[in-house]
């Protein structure tokens, strides 16, 4: 277990190094929704709290899933991801690995989007603790959302297109501008598969004590339970990757 | 069946390949084949484009899956002791795939990282490798501003910085300059030199013949021939070199080899270069041909076999 965490740091703190600077990394994974999230907390001439934990949840999904997008197109286009299967280190540090870049890029980026919440509300999370226990858990989530997504991609030029087309609908589908239960039944239905609505409810609940239709415990086990899968699931990815 | 001319003893072999085979859906790109690479040596798989030799190299380094057979390196079952025997083998692809946005020394450490050594170690290896490539002063240098030469050593070096028992080359000096190709031949000798057993894919005849103690000739995914070079030579020793031009017209290459005796056509300039393995047959039937086609002999000479000949005729000269 030690040796697996210790490969996974040393891909993530190489992939920082090696990608955080990428235009895709940057426009996707921090312009577009720091930009996108202090257009949507100006609502109706004031600025709306209510919105803010699903726009910072949102931050967190773009900016996690773009640096993980990044890093693993361009391994993938170079050849260089072959490197990572020569060294004696097992899949699942290679899929914590790549998670991991995702996850300290996006915290880093949640954390600008959570100043333009402060500079512009003035409001601080209800429950402090819980906050940071969601918001970790959440670009968790998404990192390792991404990396599986990159990876289940078969054409790497493709990968930003496919990340948009999956991203943005999860933005008016997961409770971050419309709450879940004022959408129509069968969309509401679809946002129990989407892992933004768990971290959006999470997250939400954190900040200002209510959430939409999924229970903070639900949300926080689907979480945990969606990240080990989505890690698992990459590493038989790479496995199968082999030919 | 392969022309082997030495078998080693089995624990003379750092790495044992038996009847190793690769399909692709239906397509067999390695057949069957076994060898033996032996401690200390620097041994070639010579092939031309599409023979199987990638492929080899990157079923013995884990990088595709193994259809058939068996290779142990150093006494593991690759198969079955997969990440054991990663830390045995060091690896250079045949493209310098290391990370663009590091620098030399970044690149370096995190191999080390990532082979596990301690940072002393990492620290110490690290520097001696950028000394013996002559790479210190392009330490802080970003691998994406190296030249082609400059990249291909870092990627050697990076293979080498675990203290590997045996390194794979895939293609070492494919793409380089004259200068380049003679500095990765020294970096290669050197490293031999010091101990490393060295396994190299190349379709250089040269340099397979200038640096490999022992090669394996491989075409169309089998061993054909197994020798030191000057055992390879020796194969085909009883086989001669004509060179012979027509006028008012160059033959196809097909009709010449239909020519009793002939073993393979190469067109140089515009003359054609045949292998041999029966002089008197091989002429009368070249002089027959003329006369038939109504021919004239231009230019014939005679000549013993040089490597480029000796792998023409090893792999057949359809495939060359």
């Amino acid at each position: 277990m030690r040796d697996v965490l210790e490969h996974a740091y040393y891909i993530a703190k190489k992939d920082l190094k090696e990608y955080y600077m990428k235009p895709g990394t940057i426009s996707w994974g921090v312009l577009f929704p720091i930009t996108f999230a202090a257009a949507f907390l100006f609502r109706r001439g004031e600025y709306s709290v209510w919105a803010a934990p699903g726009l910072i949840a949102m931050t967190v999904l773009f900016s996690a899933t773009s640096m993980a997008g990044a890093s693993i197109v361009f391994e993938r286009r170079i050849g260089s991801f072959e490197r990572l299967l020569l060294f004696p280190t097992r899949y699942i540090s290679i899929a914590l690995g790549k998670s991991f870049g995702g996850f300290l890029f996006g915290l880093i980026t949640s954390l600008s989007t959570l100043l333009v919440v402060y500079v512009l509300l003035h409001a601080f999370p209800l429950n402090p603790a819980l906050f940071t226990l969601s918001l970790l858990l959440a670009v968790l989530q998404s990192s390792s959302f991404g990396v599986l997504l990159a990876f289940a991609i078969k054409d790497p030029s493709q990968t930003m297109t496919v990340f948009n087309i999956v991203r943005f609908p999860m933005i008016f589908l997961s409770g971050v501008i419309i709450p879940i239960n004022q959408l129509p039944p069968p969309l509401g239905a679809l946002s129990y598969a989407l892992p933004l609505t768990y971290s959006t409810e999470l997250i939400r609940y954190s900040y200002t004590g209510e959430y939409s239709v999924i229970p903070p415990a639900i949300a926080f086990i689907a979480m945990i339970v969606q990240t080990l899968a989505f890690l698992t699931a990459t590493s038989m990815l790479i496995r199968k990757s082999i030919p | 069946m392969s022309r082997a001319t030495s078998t080693p003893a089995a624990e003379d072999c750092i790495c044992r390949v038996e009847g190793l085979t690769k399909d692709y859906d239906g397509f067999r790109a390695v057949d069957n084949i076994s060898f033996c690479v032996r401690r200390g040596e620097i041994f070639g798989f010579l092939g031309p484009n599409g023979a199987g030799k990638t492929t080899t190299i990157r079923m013995l380094c884990g990088l595709t899956k193994i259809t058939k057979g068996k290779v142990i390196i150093d006494g593991h079952d690759l198969r079955k002791e997969g990440r054991i025997v990663k830390k045995l083998i060091g690896v250079v692809p045949d493209i310098s795939n290391l990370y663009a946005e590091l620098s030399c020394w970044d690149n370096l450490i995190f191999c080390g990282e990532m082979y596990g050594m301690p940072r002393e170690e990492r620290v110490r290896r690290a520097e001696e490798l950028l000394k013996f490539f002559g790479l210190r002063r392009f330490r802080d240098t970003k691998f994406k501003n190296l030249s082609k030469g400059l990249k291909r050593r870092l990627t050697i070096a990076a293979a080498l910085m675990h203290s590997p028992k045996i390194l794979f080359l895939d293609e070492p000096s494919i793409g380089l300059d004259v200068l380049g190709k003679r500095k990765i031949w020294g970096i290669i000798n050197e490293l031999n030199r010091r101990g490393v057993t060295i396994f190299l894919t190349t379709h250089n005849i040269y340099e397979a013949f200038r640096l490999c103690h022992r090669i394996a000739v491989i075409n169309r995914g089998k061993i054909v021939a197994v020798g030191t070079p000057n055992e390879l030579k020796r194969m085909v020793a009883a086989q001669e070199i004509v060179e012979v031009s027509f006028s008012p017209f160059t033959p196809r290459v097909e009709d010449i080899l239909s020519i009793e005796g002939v073993v393979s056509v190469k067109v140089v300039d515009n003359a054609l270069r045949l292998v041999v393995d029966d002089v008197l047959t091989a002429l009368d039937g070249i002089i027959d041909y003329a006369r038939r086609k109504g021919l004239t002999i231009s230019m014939l000479s005679l000549r013993g076999a040089d490597a480029e000949e000796v792998f023409l005729s090893l792999v057949g000269g359809r495939n060359a």
